[in-house]
């Protein structure tokens, strides 16, 4: 048996021990892999930093718990830091049911709650946590928010916090920030929400495989910018100064990953080339 | 049932909340726009008693699964261990709401405990185990058979290392042009590619409310027609 052919019959657990040291190398010891800022998360950046005093945001933690773990989580944290270092009001919500118990998970973030002692709840930031009917109930949202939301998620009613006095409907938003895992996402919020109030400013957290996606959005305007998955969130993270070891690791982690799949297609590529030319040799 | 109660019935009240909520968004009627709103609320109590109809369907499907177990298969504990789990954590949620009397989503701890210890980590590992996927897929499977699945694999090689947080700042100096490649590929033929697909879900979209609207589209009445 040639060495190629030997090569294209290799056992499948020897992929998954090579791909596994790659990953758990970083795991271990962060390798701290140079990194590039791309324009889109600068443009993220710029966006919130734009936001004048007393602007009203709405984070919209639409995620499952597969994608907060790897890459929207980093993002999550890192665009409430950066929104609670701002002089601006924040509500967090969720249209996934999946996504609302995460919110709380974000504020326990080292960097966030540091900030989170100067805000007041009620005053600077809510969370109206699960809303349920997916776009409908985005509609809804955004046609009377009171109506649609009877309390916060310690069950406050709206009346009790003093914040939501004069946000009534999406008219009185003035950005909304999506962590995206799928559908409903964003393109649900711009036929809901934008297409209500077309001054809204809107910004993606997305998930790697859903960036292709997210871009028509980003080149008609409609969107702001994006962050494209862990890449994003660890620019985003690096521009704030934000970054912990186990941030680093993660972000390395994707990055051999990556580079493993790449070898590996590289060398399956070789291997079937080569092997077509020995059949074709034989001929 | 008579034929007016079973099909008829349920296709009016569908295109009458329809035509209300298109009218309410072209039509600047405040009238037309409270009902509309009034409809969408009603909605998102229908959404919540789906959440038990949810709930005992799977009960049901799984307790046959169990009912219909063979000797010597095992299978069944999975829906013996889904049933149990879902009434636990479906108990723990309801208790948790219960002790607060507000009616606020739970806060109890044992409920945050299992989500963010079990559902959260085990949701994670599922969706990290696709990456031992791709990596043997990108082995034994992604083979420039032909020309396009060629340009296809180029292509997906370099958006994929473009996406790696340290990709273009690795293989930028390699390649001076890997990153004005990356961002090509991704803003022209994937753009016009999705460009194509949303216009074309759009529109599919309109159609499919069409026949909703005219009765002629009554899959989602159940099974049969």
């Amino acid at each position: 048996m040639s060495f190629w052919k030997k090569l294209e019959a290799v056992d499948v657990r020897i992929i998954y021990l090579i791909l596994w040291i790659a990953i758990g190398i970083p795991l271990l010891t962060p390798l701290y892999l140079p990194l590039s800022i791309s324009p889109d998360t600068v443009l993220y950046y710029k966006a919130i930093e734009a936001l004048p005093a007393g602007s009203v945001v709405v984070l919209g933690m639409d995620v499952s718990p597969a994608g907060y773990g790897g890459e929207l989580g980093p993002q999550a944290r890192a665009t409430t830091y950066h929104l609670f270092t701002k002089p601006v009001k924040v509500i967090f919500l969720s249209f996934w049911e999946t996504g609302a118990p995460l919110i709380q998970d974000v504020w326990k973030n080292q960097f966030v709650a540091g900030e989170l002692k100067n805000k007041k709840y009620g005053e600077d930031y809510v969370n109206l946590h699960w809303i349920p009917g997916s776009e409908t109930g985005m509609a809804a949202f955004a046609e009377d928010i009171w109506k649609t939301v009877a309390a916060d998620y310690k069950g406050t009613k709206l009346a009790d916090l003093p914040m939501m006095a004069k946000i009534k409907s999406i008219n009185d938003i003035t950005m909304l920030i999506v962590i995206e895992t799928g559908t409903p996402g964003g393109p649900e919020y711009l036929r809901q929400w934008q297409a209500r109030n077309r001054n809204l400013k809107m910004l993606i957290g997305s998930l790697g495989v859903s960036v292709p996606g997210n871009i028509p959005y980003v080149a008609s305007g409609q969107y702001i910018s994006l962050l494209r998955g862990g890449r994003g969130a660890t620019e985003y993270q690096r521009i704030l100064n934000i970054v912990t070891p186990t941030d680093v690791q993660s972000a390395d982690a994707m990055t051999m990953s990556h580079v493993v799949v790449l070898v590996f297609l590289l060398v399956g590529n070789i291997g079937y080339l080569a092997l077509k030319g020995q059949k074709g040799g034989k001929k | 049932m008579s034929f007016y109660r079973k099909k008829e019935l349920p296709i009016a009240i569908t295109a009458l909340c329809a035509v209300l909520a298109i009218f309410a968004t072209y039509f600047k009627v405040p009238e037309a726009k409270a009902a509309s709103t009034t409809v969408q609320t009603w909605m998102l109590v229908i959404v919540n008693f789906a959440v038990t109809v949810g709930f005992v369907m799977v009960i049901r499907m799984h307790k046959k699964r169990i009912d219909k177990r063979k000797p010597g298969e095992k299978s069944w504990m999975f829906s013996a261990w889904l049933i149990a789990v879902l009434i636990v954590y479906a108990l723990l949620g309801i208790y948790g709401v219960e002790s607060t009397r507000t009616g606020a989503p739970t806060n109890d701890p044992s409920f945050n405990w299992v989500y963010n210890n079990a559902v959260v980590a085990l949701d994670s590992a599922m969706y990290s185990l696709l990456a031992f996927f791709i990596a043997s897929a990108s082995f034994r499977a992604f083979k420039a058979r032909t020309k396009e699945a060629g340009v296809l694999l180029i292509s997906a090689a370099i958006t994929m290392l473009y996406n790696a947080p340290a990709g273009s700042t690795i293989f930028g100096p390699l390649a001076p042009n890997f990153n004005s490649l990356g961002e090509w590929i991704l803003n022209v033929p994937n753009m016009a590619g999705f460009r194509g697909i949303t216009i074309g879900a759009a529109v599919g979209a309109i159609s499919l409310g069409i026949r909703v609207l005219t009765g002629r589209e009554r899959g989602y009445l159940g099974a049969g027609e």
